[in-house]
């Protein structure tokens, strides 16, 4: 009897929970109804005010998300359209459109994008050209006005073959570009280019304006060459004051490869390191020379702090920041800590060489994209959007933001206005003028593994891990079976 | 005869019987049972099912079967051979240090002294500190000129020139095994003070009447009774120390060059930066058979000594 009733009650509980478990799943499908209904509608507030919204994916300090911020209720205000912003740290940023394009989703109406992941987005991001080429849009919004440089590199693009770079005009040219077979695939947000931040007060003290005057013939003032800047950072060297004279990059990271590729191009070499044929171009004799004197500065003439084999942006921006050093590399305006007493910072480009009587520079260069989701349904609404935050107008206004803007004339008003000039001296005069000569990245798919294989090489010869030669030699090589696993076969057209 | 004939006609009616109680149980059973293998069995089988796959995740039309290609390829791929390498070396050195660490503090900790309490709740901090918060940090004390590290060592006389820790294959190795060390010592320490306040008392005081050394006690009484704690802690600290990712990655990013690359490192370049998720597949399933290998005979010894008890 007893046993009866126990399976009689067994029974019971399966009966009870598949009848829960049938029901749960009537729910969720109903749930999964609701929610299709919401993405057919998206665009609009969930509130039913119909208000029209844009999802923007956005990074964090990277492009100077703050400034964006600053602008958006003026474009609810103006247009009625509220932007969504969400912002995640470079990595993660990647990941996560990476993942939202490779899914197809349209969440996100606009994403920012670094020029390295272009190779793998061409044909998941919507060209603009045509919407360039209305004749209303093209009557104001003033393309001629970007900087050339920035605008090709950043925004012009092959869709059948994204490695390739167009040829560059003086001015943007919307029909050379098309006519090249290219497309246009948004508009730059934000231009970072590595400059040089210097200890302006340790330059204009008299005792070492003299010194150095009485040392090497010359007056001290910020180096245009690096024969005048291993001077320079040779003078302010005094480990015994804890005072070095500059920091460089070689840590383990695309840093290295950032710092390799501007002192390649500073010695003639091809500052993009791989070309558009896809073959390394960094084993040369410009770049053994390079590299012999970036190796020089660390490990023979010892002008950086000790543990700078380990340092990518963030120790070298501390180190500079500390006060431990006269001079740094770095895309963004620098702040002294407060122990640092009577520090003022200026900045100047990054130096060059004399090559047959002409200044080569190369500073490395990485520009933010503003784009389209191809698979967002509110495509024109974004290039609205695009189109306005982009404008001189309002990159004006984020300049109070500390954008890096990507148009001549926002330049012209950044060394205009006294109170910026105020904040940070030659800071918009340096980036402008390091952008119009600045060398951006080989397009290729899988860019951070080549870039850290580059990076590697460089601190393998700065911990003194084999020859440069050996270490040139083996970093090529494993620079091609990258690109032949991302199935490229270099030396293809 | 008779109790043959019964027991022959009793068996069907008793796998009846049993069958029929099972039925329910067996019901009632099978949705935590799907649900154990859809999280267990099921990922095993689709990382498996991925390795044999050439498939990039930006480009998933693209998938072509490869059969055991991405396998041929990662044994002969130097930076998976150097991952596989320095994950054993970190491993077992961190949890070598772990393991004599922890039982000497746990040691210390079973002394009936003022302030032990105090001193086993302060010992936990470095166990609740996020992980990448302790690496980054880490870097930081350890990075000259501004690393407090090198900075005391220069005051106190120790050394002329500051270190630079990350700076070498060797240090920076030694680096993260101290890093997993301070991390970690506390849960093995944790874990056999347990062991040892269950002890029982009455061998410990037959042992001092006969007048058993100090050692002696420790060698006969102590440490054969903490041999399953020891070994339970090896096992759970062993798989950890495999999987070790936050480490490397804040402290040395696998540097300098690629001297501190770890398995888990190459992984996630490879999955979660290159997007090759069929190579990295293959890795990682080759990750879990040298794990398995490594840690199913202790799980086995474990076992076996519980069942000995």
């Amino acid at each position: 009897m007893k046993k009866n009733l126990f399976t009689s009650i067994t029974w019971l509980v399966i009966a009870v929970l598949t009848i829960t478990l049938l029901s749960a799943c009537t729910s969720r499908n109903e749930g999964s109804s609701n929610s299709s209904a919401d993405s057919a509608s998206s665009g609009t507030d969930g509130e039913g005010s119909g208000t029209k919204v844009l999802n923007l994916l956005y990074t964090t300090n990277e492009a100077n998300v703050e400034a964006i911020k600053s602008v958006l209720p003026d474009y609810e205000q103006k247009t009625g359209i509220r932007v969504e912003l969400t912002s995640a740290p470079y990595t993660n940023l990647q990941q996560k459109v990476f993942q939202e394009l490779a899914n197809k989703s349209a969440h996100y109406d606009l994403m920012v994008i670094d020029t390295p992941w272009m190779a793998d987005l061409t044909d998941k991001l919507l060209p603009i050209t045509e919407f360039l080429e209305d004749p209303e849009v093209a009557a104001t919004i003033e393309l001629e006005d970007f900087i050339p440089k920035v605008f090709y590199d950043t925004t012009v693009y092959n869709p059948s073959k994204p490695w390739l770079h167009a040829s560059e005009m003086d001015k943007v040219d919307l029909q050379d570009i098309k006519s090249q077979g290219f497309e246009i695939y948004g508009l730059p947000i934000q231009s970072n280019v590595l400059t040089m931040p210097y200890r302006k007060d340790l330059f204009d003290k008299p005792e070492n304006r003299q010194a150095f005057k009485e040392q090497y013939g010359r007056e001290l003032e910020p180096p245009v060459t690096w024969d005048e800047f291993l001077e320079v950072a040779q003078f302010f060297t005094r480990p015994n004051e804890q005072l070095w004279g500059t920091t460089l990059m070689p840590g383990v990271g695309d840093w290295g490869a950032d710092d390799l590729k501007t002192f390649v191009a500073a010695w003639g070499g091809d500052g993009l390191l791989i070309n558009d044929k896809l073959e390394p171009t960094y084993d040369t004799p410009e770049t053994i020379e390079a590299l012999t004197y970036y190796n020089d500065l660390i490990n023979k003439h010892q002008v950086v702090p000790p543990g700078t084999s380990t340092f990518s942006w963030t120790e070298a921006g501390t180190a500079f920041g500390s006060g431990l050093t006269a001079m740094t590399m770095n895309y963004f305006t620098q702040t002294l800590t407060s122990n640092v007493e009577g520090g003022i910072i200026d900045y100047a480009m990054v130096p060059g060489n004399i090559i047959d009587g002409r200044l080569v520079q190369g500073p490395h260069f990485g520009t933010w994209n503003l784009s389209i989701n191809k698979f967002s349904g509110n495509h024109k609404e974004a290039f609205d959007f695009v189109a306005w935050v982009t404008s001189s107008e309002v990159q004006q206004k984020m300049l109070q933001k500390q954008l890096h803007p990507t148009r001549i004339s926002v330049y012209e008003v950044a060394q205009a206005d006294p109170a910026l000039t105020e904040r940070f001296n030659n800071f918009y005069k340096t980036l402008g003028d390091s952008l119009a000569i600045g060398v951006g990245r080989p397009r290729t798919s899988n860019a951070e593994e080549i870039w850290r294989a580059v990076a590697t090489g460089l601190n393998n010869i700065v911990t003194g891990k084999g020859t440069i030669e050996e270490n040139l030699a083996s970093s090529k090589k494993q620079v091609i079976t990258l690109l032949e696993q991302a199935g490229y076969k270099p030396g293809q057209q | 005869m008779a109790t043959l004939s019964t027991r022959t006609h009793d068996a069907p009616i008793a796998r009846k019987k049993k069958s029929k109680m099972n039925a329910p149980a067996i019901i009632l059973l099978a949705p935590a049972v799907l649900l154990l293998l859809s999280v267990t069995l099921y990922p095993f089988l689709y990382l498996l099912y991925t390795s044999f796959f050439s498939q990039n995740l930006m480009n998933p039309s693209a998938k072509a079967w490869i059969g055991f290609g991405n396998y041929a390829a990662l044994f002969k791929d130097a930076d998976v051979i150097r991952g596989f390498t320095n994950t054993l070396v970190f491993a077992f050195g961190a949890v070598g240090i772990q393991m004599i660490l922890g039982t000497l503090i746990a040691l210390i900790l079973d002394k009936d002294l003022p302030g032990m309490k105090a001193i086993t709740i302060m010992m936990l901090i470095p166990m609740s500190i996020t992980p990448i918060v302790g690496a980054l940090t880490w870097k930081y004390l350890l990075t000259p000129p501004f690393g407090w590290v090198g900075y005391y060592l220069q005051k106190l006389g120790i050394i002329d020139q500051p270190i630079v820790f990350l700076g070498s294959g060797f240090s920076a190795m030694m680096s993260m095994i101290a890093l997993d060390v301070w991390n970690w010592t506390p849960f093995v320490a944790l874990i056999l003070l347990a062991g040892l306040k269950s002890r029982p008392h009455d061998q410990l005081e037959a042992a001092s009447i006969d007048g058993a050394r100090r050692y002696q006690v420790f060698i006969y009484i102590t440490l054969p009774f903490l041999k399953r704690f020891i070994l339970i802690a090896v096992v759970l600290r062993l798989i950890e120390a495999f999987k070790n990712f936050t480490g490397v990655f804040g402290l040395t990013n696998g540097g300098p060059g690629n001297s501190t690359l770890l398995a888990s490192l190459v992984v996630y370049r490879k999955a979660l930066e290159s997007f090759q998720i069929g190579y990295a597949a293959a890795i990682a399933f080759i990750f879990l058979i040298l794990l398995s290998i490594i840690t199913t005979p202790l799980i086995g010894r474990l076992q076996k000594e519980i069942t000995n008890d």
